[in-house]
């Protein structure tokens, strides 16, 4: 769980990647006023970032980033922008005690980008744990672009989704062709489950002569079976693929690296 | 020629209008907030519409090359079910507020009942609160007398005429409109409203200052491709390319550009950014191709 200190830690690197216009708007609606104005003005607030803040993408410094994976683990595998940053700020300034009503209430009407921060900042509530069932409702959108804001450097799936729910985001993840080494902490969320699933999933679309990304090896190299390893056998495969098949069926010791799988992903 | 659709309601049309729209030059449209055909009968189904409009169609949109914006308002007809529009009213604001929610509108009315004068004069306020353009919707009957009466309650409100574009026009409004320095809407239907070859005459006698071409496409008979294939008519009558081209793109671009949230580097961006998708490691490329991709696999 996220501590008070992390979070003003997470706050501060935020505020200095704005403009000192932007974040002097950010203050004035944010932190100075009443605690009861702010909760009734939150959502609007939370839009007119786009007009008053810019959604161009932060630069980090090394230290920086250092820093925030420390708070924010897979933080550096995750595109943010000043608006995704002012937002995460506004969610953090809510009381914990209401902040669940009103950011339910939020995602009913969020838009596009709006959804984006709103997923990406979960993690950094104090009670993080009290949005699961949002988050896996965001596994379910069909916003690519929302759901690379859940696959790509959030931690929150590993650290509060079941084992169901987070092989619902990989299966996914994979189905919908976005990038595996970019789930943070992918190898420590392999499981038998998903390993059937992905080898159902496999067969399905070889079996409509379609490929899949050779990351999903990663899922399911240990629980290979029988049926999968024939129908490997009767295949050809080429370049990358070939490289990870082949690396699966003799056990090669590299898979046991995240180096190796990354550059698969990458 | 690029072109824009400043008032097309998106949510009623097929994937194949999309390709077609960006196949004939349309880079950028607008979708006001509307009726569905049919009243409805709780504010939630304005709540799941509203953030319809701003989510799953503008993200639909994004698919086959098309920016997509919108307007936020309750509309003339339902403005009549008052318990359901004061509801309506009190979650507006959560929703203008949005990025790309470039005007209040469509608002006016349709049979100018009382209750329809009252939600238009409070949305015209909330379009000052706001600092938004306003897009207002004439009625079909009665047209001439709901037009001028709708420019005097503007005015009557403060609003300047150069923040609104009054939609719907035909000969018989076009002059009172324009006189009075507001922007003049022209929605080109198939059969009903305003017909392209009307338009020709339209654009030939008002010239292009503050006029703009619409398609109105929605649910009816109705025909996406209304701004290309009235732009190719004014062409081929003898209407400069500069006259079509600010019917068609420019005049609607510096109208909703007003709202600060509608301007060209949004379509131009991006279109530089697919010509040079192979080499350039851009991360808005890399969502494109992903949402192009994951869509028709989801589909």
């Amino acid at each position: 769980m996220i501590t008070k200190v992390e979070q003003q830690n997470f706050i501060e690197i935020a505020k200095t990647k704005l403009s000192d216009i932007e974040s002097n708007w950010l203050q004035q609606k944010g932190t100075s006023v009443s605690a009861q104005e702010f909760e009734k003005k939150f959502p609007i607030v939370f839009s007119l970032v786009a007009r008053f803040i810019k959604k161009e993408e932060v630069v980090w410094l090394e230290q920086e980033l250092l820093t925030l994976e420390t708070i924010y683990p897979g933080f550096s595998k995750g595109v943010w922008t000043k608006q995704d940053l002012a937002r995460v700020v506004l969610m953090l300034t809510l009381n914990t005690d209401t902040n669940k009503a009103r950011i339910s209430s939020l995602f009913e009407t969020a838009e596009v980008f709006e959804l984006i921060a709103l997923y990406k900042g979960l993690y950094l509530l104090e009670n993080a744990s009290e949005f699961k069932a949002h988050f896996e409702e965001g596994i379910r959108t069909n916003m690519m672009n929302v759901f690379e804001a859940l696959s790509a450097g959030n931690p929150f799936a590993k650290k509060y989704l079941s084992e169901a729910g987070w092989n619902q985001l990989i299966l996914k993840t994979l189905f919908v062709e976005q990038k595996l080494y970019k789930v943070e902490g992918i190898d420590a969320g392999k499981n038998e489950n998903l390993a059937n699933m992905l080898q159902d999933f496999v067969k399905e679309r070889w079996a409509a002569g379609r490929s899949v990304s050779p990351e999903m090896w990663r899922m399911l190299y240990g629980f290979l079976r029988e049926d999968v390893k024939t129908l490997i056998g009767k295949r050809n495969f080429e370049g990358k693929e070939k490289k990870t098949i082949d690396c699966v069926l003799t056990q090669n010791e590299q898979l046991n690296t995240s180096e190796f799988w990354n550059a698969i992903g990458k | 020629m690029k072109y824009i659709d400043p008032h097309i309601h998106m949510v009623s049309r097929t994937t194949d209008d999309y390709e077609a729209m960006q196949a004939a030059g349309i880079v950028a449209v607008i979708e006001p907030a509307f009726w569905l055909g049919q009243p409805r009968t709780n504010v939630g189904s304005f709540k799941d519409y509203f953030s319809t409009l701003v989510g799953w169609e503008r993200f639909r949109a994004s698919q086959f090359g098309i920016k997509h914006y919108c307007t936020m308002g309750l509309n003339s007809k339902e403005a009549n079910n008052e318990a359901m529009a004061e509801q309506v009213m009190e979650l507006l604001p959560q929703f203008i507020a949005k990025e790309g929610v470039v005007a209040i509108g469509e608002i006016g009315y349709d049979d100018q009942t009382a209750l329809e004068d009252k939600y238009f004069r409070i949305q015209l306020e909330m379009a000052k609160e706001y600092d938004l353009p306003v897009l207002v919707h004439t009625p079909h009957r009665d047209k001439k007398q709901g037009t001028l009466r709708s420019m005097d309650v503007v005015k009557e409100h403060g609003i300047p005429p150069h923040l609104v574009l009054i939609d719907h026009n035909n000969e018989e409004t076009a002059k009172a409109v324009l006189d009075q320095g507001f922007w003049a809407g022209f929605t080109i239907y198939p059969k009903t409203k305003m017909s392209k070859k009307r338009m020709v005459a339209v654009a030939q006698q008002y010239g292009s200052a503050k006029v703009i071409v619409d398609s109105s496409a929605d649910w009816g008979v109705s025909d996406p491709l209304s701004v290309p294939k009235t732009a190719a008519l004014m062409l081929e009558n003898g209407v400069s390319k500069a006259d079509v081209e600010k019917i068609c793109y420019q005049n609607a671009l510096s109208f909703y550009g007003q709202s600060g949230q509608f301007n060209e580097a949004d379509w131009n961006q991006e279109l530089t950014v697919d010509q040079a998708d192979l080499h350039l490691g851009n991360s808005v490329l890399r969502g494109q191709q992903a949402e192009k991709l994951s869509f028709k696999k989801e589909n």
